[in-house]
């Protein structure tokens, strides 16, 4: 695990540029880890996913579950959703996907209806995701397994649980699959999108640095040139006086 | 820049991908497809018959037209047939990140993240 990076100071005093390029290898370590992770989940899934096929060709013969686009349900509504919220929020809990406390900082995180609507209610922040999909129930939609409960006029409502588009009897490791793409979307993502940003805001404060210190650079060369030259002048001015 | 009010309404993620890509994604339930009759989905399988006009408009409209998305995820591999378009792309909102397929898996060496850190490095 690399050690988490201490949050920048929200102070006037502005950043030296090798404060933000060692904050800015702290997130690269961090985001680089978390790509290993990403893969490593991604490999599962795939693995997984090539499994459940097999499985389903054997048990079915030639007519087997595909588990691909076929199948997909046309009526698929998000169980799990991406909530955006400024960094300066998240003080308290400084981590390494947090912003510098700037109004551009932003955190990112996927969270289920369930858990938004008590983080909503409750306002305690509860962060905890069931990562069974299937219990979960969409804010816009009525609980999908209660089947005499329909909108007026609507179509019937599609279970919230995409697993249930390949069928009642899915195999293990198509559920395994759901379970790592789960990881993947409620964990690694959010955490890389985040880091993304912040590492987007240290560059341009890093380049606005950068130019303020050759602009400073420049004018501190010209107030020499002109002290060399005021010096000259004196100097030719004092001859000029003994002569 | 856009406002916080703006981002709140940006819950969704979006994907452009190869058939398990997309497929393993849809598991996890980030899959959404908005009430007829415009019946939008936020997501793209590229097969080797999709051509790249069809990656950009989905990438176009992912990144630019939709005001619901957060996220956008891209197989590497596709990424690199619109490569111009990702590298350019520079708003904040909705995040792209470019993940591994399953025939492909992650190349540091094309990800445009670890690019603009060798910029900035001033490799």
């Amino acid at each position: 695990m690399s050690p988490q990076p201490p949050p920048l100071q929200d102070t006037e005093t502005p950043l030296t540029i090798d404060d933000l390029l060692a904050r800015y290898l702290l997130l690269l370590d961090q985001y680089t880890a978390l790509r290993t992770t990403l893969s490593a989940h991604s490999s599962s899934l795939f693995l997984n996913l090539a499994r459940s096929r097999f499985s389903a060709q054997r048990g079915a013969g030639a007519g087997g579950h595909p588990f691909g686009p076929d199948n997909y349900d046309m009526r698929m509504q998000a169980g799990r959703k991406v909530r955006v919220r400024p960094s300066a929020s998240s003080a308290a809990e400084p981590g390494p996907w947090t912003g510098h406390g700037g109004e551009e900082g932003v955190v990112f995180e996927v969270v289920s209806p369930e858990v938004s609507r008590n983080s909503e209610k409750d306002g305690d922040g509860q962060t905890e995701a069931d990562d069974d999909a299937g219990e979960h129930t969409s804010d816009e939609q009525p609980q999908a397994d209660g089947d005499d409960i329909k909108p007026a006029g609507k179509l019937p409502i599609p279970s919230n649980d995409p697993l249930r588009w390949f069928g009642i009897l899915t195999p293990a490791p198509l559920r395994e699959a759901q379970k790592d793409a789960v990881e993947m979307v409620e964990d690694v993502i959010p955490r890389l999108a985040s880091l993304d940003a912040e590492m987007v805001a240290i560059e341009l404060a890093v380049r606005r640095a950068r130019k303020r210190r050759g602009k400073g650079e420049i004018a501190a060369r010209k107030a020499e040139v002109e002290q060399e030259r005021a010096e000259v002048i004196a100097g030719e001015g004092g001859v000029a006086v003994g002569c | 820049m856009s406002s916080h009010a703006d981002n709140k309404d940006r819950q969704f993620l979006a994907v452009i991908g190869d058939e398990d890509s997309v497929t393993g994604l849809l598991l996890a339930g980030i899959g959404h497809v908005t009430p007829p009759p415009d019946s939008q989905k936020n997501f793209l399988v590229v097969d080797s018959k999709t051509d790249t006009a069809t990656i950009e408009e989905a990438f176009q409209r992912f990144t630019t037209e939709r005001k619901d998305i957060g996220i956008v995820l891209i197989n590497q591999h596709i990424a690199d047939r619109i490569r111009h378009r990702v590298d350019t792309y520079t708003a904040a909102f909705p995040a792209l990140l470019e993940i591994p397929s399953k025939d492909h898996p992650y190349d540091p060496e094309k990800d445009s993240v670890l690019r603009r850190v060798r910029r900035l490095f001033g490799e």
